[in-house]
């Protein structure tokens, strides 16, 4: 698959079509080898690219000014409404369900020209590190079979590293982009919180979910940035800020002007020498250039896997009540028969997988009276904390870098057991969520057997075009 | 922290989850782990810090109704107030 500017150039040339490239994607989508889409639909696709095709045999390149997207083949992550395909976040519980209305990030790149290909699988609800907890099957690694390809968004991830698509969606929670773009070797950012409109996004927790593209290269995520972020009054946490993004990659870069850390807490025990080695190589090559690096703490880290398995979990058991079959989704036959409102409602609520269970249970926990203090309370003033030590951190330093994932992706299968262990994993992606900044994984080289190893850039709120530029910048060179 | 089959059962009522009895097991074990890890947050002192609960919150909470104009694909009446569904508990 080549790159948006690339298609854009053989659509003008006449060496390639939006239709041309929609059939030509078509047999490895049906075929679908990676598990990686859940639903899909060529001919509303082919309508979308021919009509990508009418606006350009009338305006040539000026239509890219106004649709920079025309003609572009993208899939989403299954948790987005879309008209015409169903969105089942991945769950039986959501099977088959058609929402009546379309998300905002859907509708901004429908308009500007965007041809939407299918629906793209994740781990259910958006819970999960490894994409083995869909209700449809487990994602394989693009390119190396029987590894995880991350997750939650592991369908989008794989789908981008594998030409099934030239960008995708994805959301990210607790690193839910940026850790499947590390495992399989593609740029994942995750703006700012607030800074993409949640609207028609079904929500795990509200409190840290944010959308973001997934694409080959920094300036294709950059190019869906600047038609996905803006502001939305259908959403209360939507900041007014406008996108900036192309045009900030446009500008000239000096690495000599740069202030750069690794937090030390982030290259603790836990982390394999292998990635430790990557890590440290990148920050060697970007002194090289004239960035200076500073020593930076952010102490509270160790408390960041406590803090988002109080939070988001309390924020998820809350936002999936809405689930009880009375207003939308399937009904199972013994949901019908039932006696009571309440046995109606757990019938239906059997349709959540055991981890998407687990995390509701947890959730219930620390928020239940008696406990809600102790927990829910604790940690939100702890995440204050990890708040302030970013914002410590950035007063000595311009960006933040650091691995998104203690290890390359792991063997499915090899974490199932151990949900604790897999909550483990997100240690160095969570604290972005909690603290609501702006991180990018961007690859940076290979570990053992050539398993993709990603760097994460992390800037201050609402840094966020500043921080592709850099990661930009980074790709462009490091080798 | 006492996590036992019996606060399980009870979180489970609560959040409407009607769990088998292996379920049970299996989640009370890895709740207990999971409820300890987390409760290594309570021994920090946190006196006088504001609770972060949200990173941004611009706007303000109106009602997020579903509107009939948005509501492509079901009639207009069923979205009214309140909302038409078929019948739930004969």
């Amino acid at each position: 698959m080549k790159s948006i500017p690339e298609l854009q150039q053989d659509y003008l040339s006449g060496a390639t079509s939006p239709t041309r490239v929609v059939a030509e994607i078509f047999p490895a989508i049906r075929e679908n080898r990676l598990n990686a889409y859940l639903a899909h639909d060529e001919a509303a696709a082919l309508v979308q690219a021919r009509s990508a095709e009418a606006v350009l045999q009338a305006k040539g390149a000026s239509a890219f000014v106004d649709q920079p997207l025309l003609g572009i083949p993208y899939a989403a992550k299954d948790l987005f409404a879309t008209p015409g395909l169903p969105t089942t976040c991945a769950s039986k519980i959501l099977e088959g369900y058609l929402p009546p209305y379309t998300a905002a990030v859907i509708e901004r790149i429908e308009r500007a020209g965007g041809v939407l290909l299918g629906k793209l699988n994740m781990d259910e609800f958006a819970m999960g590190g490894s994409n083995e907890n869909s209700a449809y099957g487990p994602v394989d690694h693009p390119t190396h079979p029987g590894k995880v390809p991350g997750g939650s968004s592991g369908g989008s991830a794989a789908a981008v590293r594998a030409g099934l698509c030239a960008f995708s969606l994805g959301t990210d929670t607790g690193g839910s982009i940026r850790l499947p773009a590390s495992y399989c070797g593609v740029v994942g950012y995750k703006p700012t919180y607030g800074r993409v409109s949640r609207y028609g996004m079904t929500a795990f927790a509200s409190s840290l979910d944010q959308a973001g593209p997934l694409a080959l290269n920094v300036a294709d995520a950059a190019t869906v940035a600047d038609v996905i972020c803006g502001h939305d009054p259908r959403d209360s946490t939507s900041r007014t800020q406008g996108a900036a993004f192309t045009a900030e990659l446009k500008k000239p870069w000096d690495w000599k002007r740069v202030r750069f850390g690794v937090p030390r807490e982030y290259l603790g025990e836990g982390l394999s020498a292998e990635v430790r080695a990557q890590i440290e190589k990148a920050a060697q090559w970007l002194e090289a250039r004239g960035a200076q690096r500073v020593e930076v703490s952010l102490p509270h880290s160790k408390y960041a896997v406590a803090v988002y398995y109080i939070v988001a979990v309390s924020e998820a058991s809350s936002n999936l009540s809405r689930f009880d079959g009375v207003r939308f989704g399937p009904r199972p036959a013994e949901a019908l028969r039932a006696g009571s409102i309440e046995e109606f409602y757990a019938s239906v609520r059997t349709q959540f997988g055991p981890e998407v269970k687990r995390r509701i249970i947890l959730g219930t926990f620390s928020l239940s009276s008696g406990y809600a203090d102790q927990y829910y309370a604790q940690a939100a003033k702890v995440r204050r904390l990890m708040a302030q030590d970013f914002e410590s951190a950035f007063q000595e330093v311009d960006f933040l870098i650091s691995p998104v994932a203690p290890t390359t992706a792991y063997a499915r299968g090899s974490k199932s057991q151990d949900p604790l262990a897999m909550y483990l994993n997100d240690l160095l992606t969570i604290p972005v969520n909690l603290a609501g900044l702006p991180g990018v994984s961007v690859p940076a080289g290979t570990g053992a057997e050539g398993l993709p190893i990603g760097l994460q850039w992390i800037g201050p709120a609402l840094s966020d075009e500043r921080l592709l530029a850099a990661a930009h910048a980074f790709e462009k060179g490091f080798a | 922290m006492k996590v036992d089959a019996e606060l399980t059962r009870k979180l489970a009522q609560l959040a409407r989850l009607r769990l088998t009895e292996a379920e049970i097991a299996e989640f009370t074990a890895q709740l207990g782990k999971i409820i300890d890890y987390v409760g290594q947050l309570q021994v920090l002192k946190v006196e006088g810090v504001e609770p972060l609960l949200y990173p941004s919150m611009v706007g303000t909470e109106d009602g997020m109704r579903l509107r009939p104009d948005e509501a492509r694909t079901i009639p207009a009446d069923a979205v009214a107030e309140p909302y038409r569904v078929p019948q739930v508990v004969s």
